[in-house]
Parts: structure tokens; sequence; C-alpha cells
């Protein structure tokens, strides 16, 4: 069930009026649970019961670090960890590991190749390993804040805690430490409805006008239509695509945001303006935050983060990097994409350290635009996830100068993407531009109008299929 | 805050609203791409009330390449990407239908595009739409925007700048080169998929899916023919093409129904195999007008 979809609005409505109803009140946490289920089981019903399972595993593991016997307490963690990641394994990357270890006619080979790929397993089952990983180390909250002595207690919190509808199946990762501590009763008065408002118009405006439209011209990005195109088209193409990614995710956070917020819950921001970045090293902590907060928490700073010497430091990025590429999709390609963030990161770090450079507007605006051009080459993994068609796209840039541009794809892409580039140029001058924040009205007022008249056909998230 | 965001988009739509009814200049209409021409094409079809039309062209990508001002009082319910249960299901939708309904037959095996044909006539989209034509797909006031920045970008005066400062070249030898070995490789997908014989479920449920698509329209007044848009000649008598001619046939049999077959021994030009080019499909259109029952 896409959050675009009338289905959805629907499902919201009711969910919502049902519970905000005073004489409900008691069951508001079941009726988010009862609509997260018909959510999530909307497309794929059967899959309803993995995620279950997945929900049953934390719930055993969490409650025996805190309630069982404190001899196998670090067994229940470690049980609880690779559980989650077994789950994620088989069903993500079985297509994968079939492909590399296989061949096509092997039996085995087949059947992992068949396996469903189910919708948001990437994003629960790291939700999963945060509440097993807060609990029994206990580095933010008590793990009795997480884990109640009453065992259906905490079955009911974490089913909502991994199942919670806004963030379900894309996100934001939210950690358990963050959330489960807001779980209780909430009040309709309490609800900003300015703030709501604000998130749910900019997400539905990122994903319905932008994204959406971009999709209908970067679509010849695919393999074999960019063959054709010329290196302009191509190049600009590119840039639409940079730009329609972000609108996508960061249009489906926002939504998410404000979605949460609306049953009184707090989700932290996903995105902050990535692509002012003037390093990658802060292009990470403005895009996907949840996504790098995790892995910074739970897998880089547990290897040992830059604590154990500098070589052990740039192995650490490069680790964390790889597999926070791989976890986006089950190609290499995905990790290739990663790992070159992380090598990037790896150059940022060193040549931070044996170069200093003086900073200047001019500076920071090249540096800007070079951290910028270098995302967005990337970006191209993410569409061509097979690697030749990747080296082919470039072979055509630097061949296909001659060829006549197509005009009508460019304007578009550049018209389109106009709002993704004034969103962070806002950003930037809204201290010096007092008008931006006096007249906010008139830009959400003209975000809800484009909304109307002016929105794509609809498409999935592009951060579905991790 | 939140009161004067509703107020202001309001505002903004009204007056929207009424500029497209009452102000709007004849070319503030645009088609942005493939599917949102589909949605066009077809939401002109499903809200034009006037008994204007009295012939209807069913197909695929390959009719969207008919001369239709060659084809007066006809509509060209034809999709590119798309099959023809498309157009059928839109014309089965309809209370009052045209008087002859033309059938492409090259891709009858191709499945009807659901989400298409609902998000047409989902109750809460089409009668807003049927009503409110600002809200309509050719009147996106960005798509209307970048139609115009597009035209003046291939303005000759622009161009001749661009080529001044050598950002557009014109059309060279090796294009055209690239162009010929592309279209080899498109005719050779095509050769590969007219060869493959496809699966007989495949064919009974399309076929069953037609005749109770006739059947409704027939019920409804309509004369149904049957045309074979031509594609490449090396592609008319490959296992596929023959096999679906045949089943037709078989389901719609002669002279209940009438058929307009492709004209003998021409070989006709197309830029992939199976689309004609323009001259083809002007000559084309004179051959289907030539062979009109009316």
């Amino acid at each position: 069930m896409l959050f675009t979809s009338f289905l959805f609005i629907g499902l919201v409505i009711i969910t919502f009026l049902l519970y905000y109803l005073p004489f409900l009140s008691k069951l508001q946490v079941s009726t988010l649970i009862i609509s997260s289920l018909i959510f999530y089981s909307y497309n794929q019903p059967i899959l309803v019961l993995l995620l279950l399972f997945s929900v049953s595993i934390n719930i055993i593991s969490s409650y025996y670090i805190v309630y069982g016997n404190v001899k196998y307490r670090k067994g229940f963690a470690t049980a609880g960890v690779v559980l989650n990641l077994s789950i994620l394994v088989f069903f993500k990357y079985s297509p994968l590991l079939a492909k590399t270890f296989f061949t096509a006619s092997n039996s085995i080979g087949e059947f992992l190749t068949m396996m469903p790929l189910p919708i948001g397993i990437s994003f629960f089952t790291f939700q999963g390993i945060s509440l097993v990983i807060d609990v029994y180390k206990e580095k933010y909250v008590s793990s009795l804040q997480l884990v109640p002595k009453s065992f259906l207690v905490h079955a009911k919190q974490t089913l909502f805690f991994k199942g919670f509808f806004p963030q379900l199946i894309s996100g934001p990762i939210v950690k358990a430490h963050d959330f489960i501590p807001q779980i209780g009763k909430k009040s309709f008065d309490d609800i900003n409805w300015n703030v709501v408002a604000k998130n749910l118009i900019t997400g539905y405006f990122l994903k319905m006008v932008v994204a959406d439209n971009l999709k209908d011209f970067t679509f010849w990005i695919d393999f074999p239509y960019f063959q054709g195109q010329s290196s302009l088209t191509l190049l600009v193409m590119l840039f639409g695509y940079s730009c329609q990614i972000f609108a996508d995710f960061a249009g489906y956070s926002l939504i998410a945001i404000g979605l949460a917020k609306l049953f009184g819950y707090d989700f932290k921001d996903n995105f902050k303006f990535p692509y002012i970045s003037t390093s990658f090293k802060e292009f990470w902590k403005r895009w996907h935050i949840s996504l790098s907060s995790f892995l910074m928490e739970y897998l880089y700073i547990p290897l040992g983060g830059n604590k154990k010497g500098k070589v052990r430091t740039y192995i650490n990025l490069m680790i964390v990097m790889f597999l926070g590429g791989l976890w986006h999709g089950a190609a290499w390609s995905y990790a290739i994409w990663g790992s070159f963030h992380g090598l990037a990161l790896a150059i940022e770090k060193f040549l931070g350290e044996h170069i200093k450079m003086r900073s200047n507007p001019f500076i920071k605006i090249g540096k800007g635009l070079m951290i910028f051009s270098f995302v967005t080459l990337a970006w191209l993994l993410f569409k061509l996830p097979d690697f030749e068609h990747v080296i082919a796209y470039f072979k055509s840039i630097g061949n296909n100068v001659q060829h006549a541009d197509d005009s009508q794809v460019i304007t578009y892409i550049l018209l389109y993407s106009s709002p993704v580039i004034l969103y962070h140029l806002f950003y930037l001058l809204k201290d010096r531009w007092l008008f931006i924040n006096r007249t906010d009205y008139v830009w959400y007022g003209t975000m809800l109008f484009l909304i109307i008249v002016n929105s794509g056909s609809s498409g999935a998230f592009i951060y579905f299929q991790f | 805050m939140i009161k004067r965001i509703f107020v202001f988009a309001a505002v903004l739509f009204i007056v929207y609203s009424l500029f497209v009814i009452a102000v709007a200049p004849k070319w503030w209409t645009a088609s942005q791409h493939q599917w949102q021409a589909n949605v066009i094409n077809a939401q002109k079809f499903i809200y034009d009330d006037s008994d204007s039309l009295n012939h209807v062209l069913i197909g695929s990508s390959l009719t969207t390449r008919l001369v239709m001002d060659s084809l007066p009082k006809t509509y060209n319910l034809s999709f590119s990407g798309q099959g023809i249960y498309d157009g059928l299901n839109i014309l089965a939708h309809k209370a009052k239908i045209p008087e002859n309904i033309f059938i492409e037959m090259n891709l009858a095996l191709r499945e009807e595009s659901k989400d298409f044909t609902s998000g047409l006539h989902t109750p809460i989209l089409y009668y807003p739409k049927k009503m409110l034509v600002s809200l309509r797909e050719d009147k996106q006031p960005i798509g209307v925007a970048g139609a115009q920045i597009s035209n003046k970008i291939t303005d000759p005066a622009i161009l001749n700048v661009k080529t001044f400062f050598h950002l557009a070249a014109p059309n060279t030898v090796p294009e055209k080169e690239h162009k010929n070995e592309l279209f080899n490789t498109m005719l050779q997908d095509q050769v590969k998929n007219y060869s493959e014989l496809p699966e007989q479920e495949l064919i009974t449920q399309s076929f069953t899916t037609l005749k109770n698509y006739i059947t409704e329209l027939e019920n409804k007044g309509g004369k149904i023919i049957f045309f074979e848009m031509p594609v490449n000649y090396q592609l008319n008598q490959l296992p596929k093409a023959k096999l679906i001619r045949a089943t037709f046939y078989k389901y719609f049999p002669t002279p209940k129904y009438t058929y307009i077959p492709i004209p003998d021994g021409v070989k006709y030009q197309t830029t992939d195999g199976v689309h004609l080019g323009r001259a083809e499909a002007l000559e084309y259109t004179s051959y289907l007008k030539s062979k009109l029952p009316y």
C-alpha cells in the first residue's frame, strides 16, 4: 500500500478517528498495531507471518536478556542478533548467493533465486537488532525502560515498535531507545498541527510532484535506452536521478515523520539538506541519518571505531560502508557503491589529516559542487545494478557528444529538479532572506496547489526495494 | 498558519481553474511523456459526450502511428506501450459507443494494464476530473510551461546559437551509422520475439477476454472490424504472427466479421521493426481509408 494511494489515506483517517475516540483510549497501541498489520498485509498477506516471526525473536531474546538467567545474557543477545541477521540474509541475499555460488541449473540455486523479498525487511530487521543491543548494553536507557516485567505488555510494545506503519517498510530506522520510552497514552490536544501539515505537505510534494514526475524522464537511464542519448542529455538525466532519489526518499521520510506526529510519536530527522554538504563525512551526517547513525552506533563503534589506530580506523570505515552498501540491495553493485563512499571517506580523512586548506566561500562552493558531483555519479549504481551497464553509460557520455540533445527530457528534468535546488538554497539563505520565513504559508500553499494539479503518475518508492 | 496555507492553496486553485476554463490560450495543453499521453488520450475520449465520433480505432503503439487527419470522425484510442484491452475496457465503460469499432490484431496477446484503466475510472478521480478541467493531466501548469520552454529551445534561432558555441551539432554520419546498428539490433529482437510461439493458456485467456468485450460492444450496437498493422516484412510470416492471425479467424469467423488484411507485396519501412515511419504511416492510412466499409 503506497503512502500516495487513496486506500492508504482512508486507512489513516479511520485509524486516526478510532485512535482518539475517548472510550477507545486504552486501546490506542492496539489500534495502531491492527492498522499496521492491515497496511503490511495488503500486498503480501503471507509475509505478515515472517514479520511476526521476526518480532517474536526480538520479544523473546530481549525479554530473557533482562529477566532470564544472568549467565545466558550474552547468549540471548548474540542469538537475537544472529537470528535477525539470518532472516535478513536468507530472504534478501539468497538470490545474490545463488547467482554467485551456484549455476543456473542447480536446484539449490533455483530454490534460493525464488525466495520472495519481504518488503521492508532491511528496516524492521535493523530495528530488531537495535532493541536487542540497546537492552543488552543499556548505553542509552535502562533495560527496564525498554522491557517491562509483563511479557504480554513487552510483546505488544515490541510488535508496535517494529510494526508501526509509518516507518515499517521504508524507515526511518527507529531505534528502540528513541521510540519505546515514548509509548503511552496520547491526547488529541497535543497534536502540533502546524508541524504535521508542514511535514506532510513537503513530503507529499517531494514525492508526488518532484520524484513521481522525474521518474518518467530518468526512465531513459535504463539499458539500452541511454545508448541513443546525447552526452548532455545523459548528464542531465543523472542530475535528475540524483534529485529524484532525494525527493523520493526524503519525501517518504517526511511523510512518515508527519504521520507519526499525528499519532503523538516523534521520529528523528532522516535528511538534513544533504546536497549542501562540503565533505563526504558531512554528507553522511545529512543523508539517511537513521541508517548512518545505526551503522555508527551498532557497527563502527563496536568494531573499535577510531580508537584502535589509524590503519584499523580506515579498515573499519571500509567495512561499515561496504556492508552499508550491501544493506541497500542484493547486488554487488550496491557493495561497490558502498565501497566507493568508504574509499571517499578514507581518502578525505587522510587528506584532512595531512593537508590543511584555508576555507572561504568560493572553496566551500567548489567543495560542495564536487561532493554533489561524486555522489550523483555514484547513484548510477542504484539505477543500473548491472556494473557493465554503468560502464557503458559512462562510455556513452564520452562518445555521444555529437548526438542531438533531447530538449524535452532536459527541460522537464531541470524544471522538476528545481524544487530540490530551491529547498536546499532556502535552507542556506533562510537567515539572510527573512521573507522566506515570513511567507511560509505561500511556499506551503503553492506546494499543496501543485500536489493537486501537477502530481506525476504514482510510482513505488525507490527505497521499497531495500 | 495552517489555515493560511489551505486558504492560499484554495485561492491558487480557484484562480487557476477559472484561468483554464475562461482565459487560457488554445496551446495551454501538454503531454510530457508517453504514459501521460496515453492518459490524456483516454481522458479526451472518456469525457467527450458529443456525438461527433462515428468510428474508433482500438490498438497499441502500432496504431498510434496512423495519420488521423485522413480519417474524419474517427477517434484513435490506441496507447503506446499497451495493448488493445485498455481501449476495449474504456469503450465498454461508455454508455454510448461509436458505430464502427476497428480493432488492431497484432498485439492481441498483450494483457490489459489494470493500473491504467482502473485509474481512469476510479470514482474519486473520475468525477472531479470530469467536472474540473484544471485537474486533468494535459493542464498541469509545469507540464505546459515545460512544453513551451522545450519548443523555444528547439527554435532554429536558438539552435544556431547552440551550434555556434558547439553545444549541439547537426546530425552527422556516425549518428546515422549508430541508428542503423540500433535498428538491426531491434529488428533481430523482434525476429526472436515473433519466432517464439506463445503458450496456449495465454492465447485462450486473451481471446476469451476479447470475445467477451466484443459481445458486450455488439450488444451496444457496435460493428467490429479487425485490421492488421503492417510491420517489417521479415516478421509477417513468422510463427507468432501466423498463429495470432489464425486464432482471430477461428474465434471471429468471416463473413460475420470484417477483416482488413495487410496489403499484399508492400514492404513497409519501420523505425524499429514494428513501428511505421511517418511516410509509411501516411501510406498505410490511405490504404486503410480505401478499405473502409463506410
